[in-house]
């Protein structure tokens, strides 16, 4: 077990997710002179046409020392402010940006809980500016002079995968990243404590390093630590297809339940693609088919269907190996794309950048913190796979026929925002708390009770303020330029 | 079933503070606060340190902060002095605020770890704002400018519990809370759910309530007596169980800082506030004798006492659930923290605000309990471990006591913790509770544990440039500090009539950056 600092990193994988990682190390690393190498192995399985980013990509940007404009230019990205949802009729929007403006108190969100339980024509859509402009397809980056509206028009990008990857892979190489390309890893060498020392590469090339990311998905090629199979996770299947389309789309990504499941769309310009999660128990390839062919017009042969080897493993980090994306943490990609979670991983490694190569105290403590953020990531997609049932007395509970699938923890998370529509404090910010709200409220959880926190504010005052939200909101959007107008405005497209 | 009114049995700082905030928010709602109290029984009163949250408890209430200071003669607090905890000889001021500023995204004890190394630095509380003001007896407000120095602290006070006690009692008495004097001679429960109904006085006089907040003190009469609750001893981890207080003289010059001074057996505290000062000796008896105790308490007075030492008996823990049933355990009646780092009314305070924070929708409240109970277990763990480190952080061998500290097992959670530190240099980051890393740092660093190895990254950059930045902003900061008024001036200014405006209060214990 070695006390030597960490003078090499090499990083195992294919595709985005290993050109994210060698762009981030190689961003952040650069100053220790560590030498990366890339170790890119043939692509296994389908990729997507696009990958969401959500507000996490702008401070990618400034980690990566690059311009946002110039990496949506160069991807053929559009905008989204969060994601809109369709269920058995009922529509909602969780965004990205926060509730309300500004200058909107504290507790605004249980003030308007309030006000839509005496107004149930509305929902929680009507205050958020990001809902309202993409459900109109407007989009606009707020200028300096409005930083009210900064955190409520917080947003991310779609972009296409392929180029994104060509991007990443050229910037980590001009920075210094090595890539060196095989079929696959014939042997991986050991030292006695468990320490990988090399890899042996398919050609015979072999590669030594001090450190290693396995970004290979669910091949792990690595072998460096077990996934368990999770309850949570209910769709095991995906199906990709693209359509072309006339402009940029909605600013924001789109999901639509299905009888087994839920079909995601992400607007690239002149392009839909689509990503649709199926549980395999009930039904088959044959059957989805039909249903695209009917709902989209789309030949079977243009769908391509995948397995997600859905688990987590709770040691993602073993030794000097530390295994991210699929290959340690597969969450099935609807909510959380493995893209998402190697960009999580890979800045949280980088803050725990170890001293020496064997870090074992690093390690656990990454270990518990990845931990953390998995559990709230697990939480935050069990709400899609939930059916909430509407009681004999109108009240929404989430079905709990399932034992086991949601922990105690967010059992009580669920109910104390049913009573009271608050949120308890978690420990990582795997998902924002407007996010929560809205996916909260979107699945038919309507809080039941007024909060003290807005006890002492007479109703009229309540109403009317919201009521002067509402309208600011509705002002705003209506000066938005259209999310086309914008992209063609920004790119000249 | 409708929450209509809220009993809240004892007074005394928890049971004060409790009525105070809760009236001013429930009355609104419409439910009613009666809070049952005994003169005939004492309050544990030592006077108290405090730590900056109190600010934020006093702004939520709409008190002036300059009548607080005068109403409860309190001094300002910059920090804490620790003496002896590390070596017999050492000490430091564990702050509220932090130590430099981190460069290039590096937290700077590592660029601090890579100069001591070379023999290049001096102490690591040397780059703190707050120390450097409290060794010279300086103070001033903090600036809410995040580019400037003052900006890197925050403060707390020394007060006066009891006369802060009286200070809410008349503010809750002035918002409708109703008081009856008398003593508890039974609770009567009720046969569905055994929940508190109502509480008995001696007088004969029957009180009801739908919910009870239990600020009975150690005892725990609705907690404990009537609930069954059970309490978590952590005494294996925290030995002290006895205290001795006694009052004497006011100081001619009183330090913005709280002394606490480990002794061969525990430690002595010194509370300065403008009317008296406040001094209590924490110890085990098993090392020690009450005697003995007594006398080092006594030996260890800088001004005469004022009064006969009153001593206090504790066990080290919590209770298993602050809130059970329809009954809510606040101050010493939820658990006892020995006051090393100020945590008591912090403790009360977080109780307070949870409890509002979750305030039942109505009596079938599992949900809001549960997440109550949650909260609260975690904080008191984490003061827990925190208090714990100072003991296990020793290199003391001048005792049976200090023997057993250093040798003893601690909780995993706290373990990991310093085998992070130990390896790296980093310290853990959470989000909920008390003590973020600037504290760990202070303590750790203060009490000589270095850690093997720090975060290479700060090698990249020539020693010559990292000193020079170092030694500059300590030369800002004692010029800083050299410009502060006298913590005397400060507290004669906030009673003048020419006082300047205090900053808005955070949650926080390190000013805004925290």
């Amino acid at each position: 077990m070695s006390k030597e600092g960490i003078r090499s990193i090499a990083i195992v994988g294919t595709g985005v997710g290993l050109a994210m990682t060698a762009s981030i190390l190689s961003a952040t690393l650069k100053r220790q002179k560590i030498k990366i190498q890339a170790i890119e192995l043939s692509q296994d399985r389908p990729v997507p046409g696009a990958t969401g980013i959500g507000p996490e990509f702008l401070p990618l940007c400034d980690i990566l020392e690059v311009s946002a404009k110039a990496v949506i230019a160069q991807t053929e990205g559009t905008f989204r402010l969060g994601a809109t949802y369709h269920a058995g009729g009922n529509a909602w929007f969780v965004p990205y940006g926060t509730y309300g403006l500004a200058e909107s108190s504290g507790n605004f969100e249980n003030a308007v809980f309030a006000y839509l339980r005496q107004h149930p024509d509305m929902t929680l859509d009507n205050f958020s500016v990001a809902a309202q402009a993409a459900y109109q397809s407007k989009f606009a980056i707020p200028g300096r002079d409005r930083s009210d509206l900064g955190s409520a028009l917080s947003y991310g990008v779609t972009l296409s995968c392929k180029l994104y990857f060509n991007y990443l892979k050229q910037l980590s190489r001009s920075r210094g990243v090595e890539y060196v390309e095989c079929t696959n890893i014939s042997m991986v060498a050991r030292d006695s404590a468990g320490f990988i020392k090399s890899v042996t590469l398919d050609s015979g090339h072999e590669v030594e390093a001090d450190f290693w990311v396995d970004c290979s998905g669910d091949r792990a090629v690595l072998e460096a630590t077990k996934k368990a199979p999770s309850d949570h996770l209910v769709w095991d299947r995906v199906a990709y297809f693209e359509e072309t389309d006339a402009g940029v789309g909605v600013p924001a990504s789109v999901f639509t339940r299905t009888s087994w499941g839920w079909l995601k769309a992400q607007h690239l310009p002149k392009r839909v693609c689509y990503e649709l999660y199926y549980d395999s128990s009930g039904t088959n390839e044959t059957s989805v088919n039909d249903y695209l062919v009917e709902k989209f017009d789309v030949s079977p042969d243009l769908v391509v269907h995948t397995k997600c080897e859905l688990g987590i493993a709770r040691d993602v980090w073993v030794n000097n190996c530390l295994s991210v994306g699929d290959a340690s943490s597969n969450l099935g990609g609807m909510v959380f794309t493995e893209l998402a979670l190697i960009q999580s991983a890979i800045i949280a490694f980088v803050d725990t950048f170890p001293a020496t190569i064997d870090s074992p105290r690093c390690a656990h403590y990454f270990n518990e913190q990845w931990n953390y953020f998995v559990e709230d990531a697990l939480d935050y997609i069990s709400l899609h796979s939930m059916v909430p049932e509407v009681q004999a007395s109108g009240i929404v509970s989430i079905d709990s026929s399932k034992p086991g699938e949601i922990s105690d923890e967010f059992r009580t998370r669920i109910a104390l925002f049913q009573r009271l529509g608050k949120l308890d404090e978690r420990e990582s910010d795997a998902v924002l708390d407007q996010q929560w709200y809205g996916m909260l409220y979107g699945v038919g959880l309507h809080p039941a009770n007024p909060s003290l926190a807005i006890s002492d504010v007479p109703s009229e005052r309540l109403e009317a303020g919201l009521e002067k939200v509402g309208k600011a909101i509705k002002n705003i959007v209506s000066t938005m330029p259209t999310h086309e107008e914008f992209v063609t405005r920004i790119f000249g497209k | 079933m409708t929450l209509k009114k809220i009993v809240i049995l004892g007074g005394g700082t928890a049971g004060w503070m409790t009525a105070a905030a809760l009236s001013r928010y429930l009355p609104a709602k419409g439910i009613s606060l009666e809070v049952v109290e005994s003169e005939a029984i004492g309050t544990v009163g030592v006077g108290e340190a405090t730590i900056p949250h109190l600010r934020q408890f006093n702004q939520m209430l709409g008190i002036d902060e300059n009548e607080f200071m005068r109403i409860t003669g309190a001094t300002y607090k910059l920090g804490i002095e620790l003496t002896g905890w590390g070596a017999v000889n050492s000490s430091y001021i564990h702050p509220f605020g932090g130590c430099g500023h981190d460069i290039a995204g590096i937290d700077f004890h590592h660029y601090w770890l890579r100069l001591k190394a070379e023999g290049l630095v001096g102490s690591f509380d040397d780059y703190s704002m707050a120390v450097q003001a409290a060794k010279h007896n300086k103070f001033q407000y903090p600036s809410d400018d995040p580019d400037s120095l003052y900006s890197d602290y925050g403060y707390a006070f020394h007060i006066d519990a009891t006369l802060y006690a009286n200070f809410l009692k008349t503010y809750a008495l002035a918002r409708g809370v109703v008081r009856s004097e008398g003593k508890v001679i039974n609770v009567r429960s009720s046969e569905n759910d055994g929940g508190i109904e109502a509480l008995l006085l001696e007088s004969g006089h029957c009180v009801e309530g739908d919910l009870f907040i239990d600020c009975s003190g150690f005892r725990g009469l609705l907690i404990e007596d009537t609930l069954k609750t059970g309490y978590e001893s952590w005494q294996h981890w925290l030995p002290c169980d006895r205290a001795f207080a006694v009052p004497s003289e006011k100081m001619a010059s009183p330090p913005p800082y709280t002394r606490a001074a480990a002794k061969q057996v525990g430690w002595q505290w010194r509370i300065p506030l403008q009317h008296r000062t406040g001094n209590g000796y924490v110890y085990a008896s098993e090392f020690i004798s009450d005697e003995e105790a007594e006398a080092v308490l006594l030996a260890g007075l800088e001004e005469p006492a004022t009064a006969e030492p009153r001593q206090l008996r504790f066990v080290a823990g919590k209770r298993k659930k602050s809130w059970n049933n329809n009954c809510v355990a606040v101050g010493l009646s939820a658990g006892f923290l020995e006051p090393l780092e100020s945590t008591s009314i912090y403790l009360i305070q977080v109780a307070i605000q949870k409890f509002l924070e979750f305030f039942p929708a109505d009596l079938d409240c599992s949900a809001e309990r549960d997440m109550f109970n949650r909260h609260m277990d975690i904080e008191y763990e984490r003061v827990r471990d925190f208090l714990i480190l100072h003991y296990k952080a020793t290199t003391r061998r001048d005792s049976g006591f200090w023997n057993y500290c250093r040798e003893m097992a601690v909780p995993s959670p706290l373990q990991e913790k310093i085998a992070l530190f130990m390896e790296s240099g980093r310290t853990a980051l959470y989000r909920k509770g008390l003590f973020m890393p600037a504290s760990w740092l202070a303590v750790y660093f203060g009490q000589g544990v270095m850690p093997e190895d720090y975060d290479r990254r700060v090698d990249a950059p020539p020693l010559e440039v990292i000193r020079r930045y170092v030694d500059k902003y300590k030369a800002e900061i004692d010029l800083a500090a050299s410009k502060m008024q006298t913590h005397v001036d400060a507290i004669q200014r906030s009673q003048s009539a020419d006082s300047v405006a205090y900053p808005q209060a955070s949650f926080s214990l390190y000013g805004i950056r925290g």
